[in-house]
């Protein structure tokens, strides 16, 4: 049976990828996408997943837009490079009238999601509302999968920097987690030739996925990345097969003040302080699987 | 004239007078009461709030709300004492968990206080008044899931702040300091706002000669209200003590005054209120900048000094002779 999947973006280009592969690749079944504010304003967020989800061939995929803005603030953006209107047709779906915040707490307490991961590769807004109103959904999501993060840097990562209070009550809630981080995204570079291996599988899925991953190509070489990170397709394939990712269980906390840290993943991967693990932390890749897990999705 | 009204409160002893005093007034259409962290956790404030609903006899619909602020007790240490317990020493206690009135099998509405505003707010074919008397959580809440519910908005109302006089804290007073994130969103939302802080408040105390005058108006709202000021004046007596021996503001209840006469404020000023976050001893201090020394910060509420003590006295014995 197909795992199902919630996922909660700020699309994005790299969002876009992961949510073709999520909902094209046969092990999985994306049941809603949650736009919410992140890489670009609300508004163009849930532009791009509806352009995204109806040039995909995933329209039956229902929208629910979430929060505008962080908890508290202030709203960062990330790098200009992340602010793109998607090459898409203007979309003729529409989100549904229900709030992002409103589905979860709805979808989770009805039961039916007693095996739906959410799979937050956005700020975690929607979710800590969401713990805010129905404090008992922490023990109705069984897993939280997401991108963001990062165990070993000492600046934050967007996702986390975008809306530190909501990561913090994400992450002390109890709900399992397993983070895919920086160390695990930004090793598992995507070339040209291989955006060009999933242009040729022709579905119109992989070719959206090979127009979106072509932009990002092209930023990245330009940034001397050496290759194209998709962050958040990453995620989508440490769900589909764990065995792509090692993790290492770690104790996560959030930085919340901090002058140059807040939104930092302060983890104590040594186990310094004895602090019981929290997360399971990604801490490897295997990249030629990770595109071969995307090409039999996006087949 | 008659005002939709919302009700947002954590009961709580002025809560109940200020429940009280909305439900008896002939001008308040009171389309529902949210309830929220503060005075005491939000079972308990909910429950109070349901006794004075019932005791009154109304069909005013309930809604619990959030159970804790929006993020000040993420930092560890912050506010350790939230949900709130009552103060250290007992006989300080103004509230005590549950107000006497009596127990009731009455329920809040299954919708959750933050849902029931932002639906409320949207739907509703005219603008709606806001008299919010305890943490601002719901609201900021409401504000970040739909910011559109401003269009419908007509004011709101906050008991909440100190200008010179503060409680909690040196610094602070107690609504603003449990969730002063929540309030430096309600505060910056852009729908016009009157703040009633303690300034205002404590100059509309009252005596136990005025409580005893109320309870012989002889209705159960009466006696309630008189048993809940003055278990409020002993509790000052040795701990807030006012200017004036055996007296005591009830600082809800002059919110919901405050939109039947606005008059009954007195001293007005037109500023930018900002919250304080920083550690220490101005965490959820409301700033006014009398002075305009933030030019790029806007005037986003009418804030009162003082109120007019008699006036509000007389409103309270008119509000309360009334047994519907």
């Amino acid at each position: 049976m197909a795992q199902k999947v919630i996922m909660d973006v700020d699309t994005g280009c790299d969002d876009a990828v992961a949510m073709l592969l999520a909902g094209h690749h046969k092990d999985l079944e994306l049941v809603a996408a949650l736009p919410v504010h992140g890489n670009a304003p609300l508004e163009q967020t849930i532009d791009n997943t509806l352009r995204l989800l109806e040039a995909g061939k995933l329209a039956h995929v229902p929208v629910y837009s979430g929060a505008e803005a962080p908890l508290i603030g202030p709203i960062i953006r990330g790098s200009g490079d992340q602010i793109v209107k998607l090459p898409f047709p203007e979309a003729t779906i529409k989100p549904q009238p229900k709030h992002a915040v409103n589905f979860l707490i709805d979808y989770y307490m009805s039961g039916a999601g007693n095996d739906t991961i959410f799979m937050p590769i956005a700020p975690l807004t929607n979710l800590a509302l969401a713990l805010r109103i129905e404090p008992r959904l922490k023990e109705r999501i069984p897993r939280i999968v997401t991108m963001g993060g990062a165990y070993s840097s000492s600046f934050a990562e967007f996702n986390i920097a975008a809306d530190p209070e909501a990561a913090y009550m994400v992450y002390t809630s109890g709900i399992p987690i397993t983070m895919v981080g920086l160390e695990v995204t930004d090793i598992a570079k995507v070339q040209q030739v291989d955006v060009d291996s999933i242009r040729e599988l022709k579905t119109p899925w992989a070719i959206a996925a090979a127009d979106v991953m072509d932009i990002v190509v092209d930023i990245h070489i330009k940034h001397g990345l050496g290759g194209a990170i998709i962050y958040d397709a990453c995620a989508v394939a440490a769900l589909i097969e764990p065995s792509v990712m090692e993790t290492r269980p770690m104790h996560i906390e959030i930085e919340l003040r901090g002058t140059t840290t807040r939104g930092c993943t302060v983890s104590d991967f040594k186990t310094w302080k004895k602090q019981t693990p929290n997360v399971d932390v990604g801490i490897g890749i295997n990249r030629d699987r990770f595109i071969e897990i995307m090409r039999e999705g996006l087949m | 004239m008659t005002y939709k009204v919302i009700l947002d409160v954590d009961t709580g002893s002025d809560d109940a007078i200020a429940i009280m005093a909305a439900a008896l007034s002939h001008e308040i259409e009171l389309l529902g009461i949210t309830t929220v962290n503060g005075n005491r956790n939000v079972d308990i404030t909910t429950d109070n709030t349901l006794r004075v609903v019932n005791l009154l006899g109304k069909n005013i619909p309930v809604y619990k709300g959030c159970a804790l602020p929006l993020v000040s007790t993420l930092l560890k240490g912050r506010r350790s004492n939230i949900p709130y317990k009552g103060p250290e020493f007992k006989e300080e206690d103004v509230h005590g968990d549950h107000i006497p009135a009596p127990e009731t099998s009455m329920t809040e509405q299954p919708e959750h206080a933050v849902f029931w505003l932002v639906n409320t707010l949207i739907n509703s074919k005219e603008k709606v008044t806001l008299i919010f008397v305890g943490p601002l959580t719901n609201l900021a809440m409401a504000l970040r899931i739909a910011p559109n519910i401003i269009e419908n908005i007509k004011e709101i109302i906050i008991m909440g702040g100190g200008y010179l006089v503060n409680n909690i804290t040196s610094g602070a007073e107690f609504n603003f300091w449990v969730d002063p994130e929540a309030a430096k969103i309600v505060m910056d939302c852009g729908a016009p706002i009157r703040l009633v802080p303690l300034d205002a408040t404590h100059a509309a105390y009252v005596t136990r000669a005025e409580a005893e005058e109320i309870r012989r108006l002889n209705t159960p709202a009466a006696e309630l209200c008189a048993d809940l000021i003055i278990r409020r004046i002993d509790g000052y007596k040795n701990f807030q003590p006012l200017a004036v021996p055996d007296a005591v503001p009830v600082h809800d209840v002059l919110a919901v005054c405050a939109l039947l006469k606005p008059e009954v404020l007195n001293d007005l000023m037109s500023v930018n209120v900002d919250i304080s976050f920083s550690p220490g001893i101005t965490d959820g201090m409301s700033l006014c900048d009398v002075g305009s020394r933030n030019k790029s910060a806007a005037h986003n509420a009418v804030v009162a000094k003082s109120a007019d003590r008699e006036l509000f006295i007389t409103m309270l014995k008119q509000l309360f002779c009334r047994s519907k």
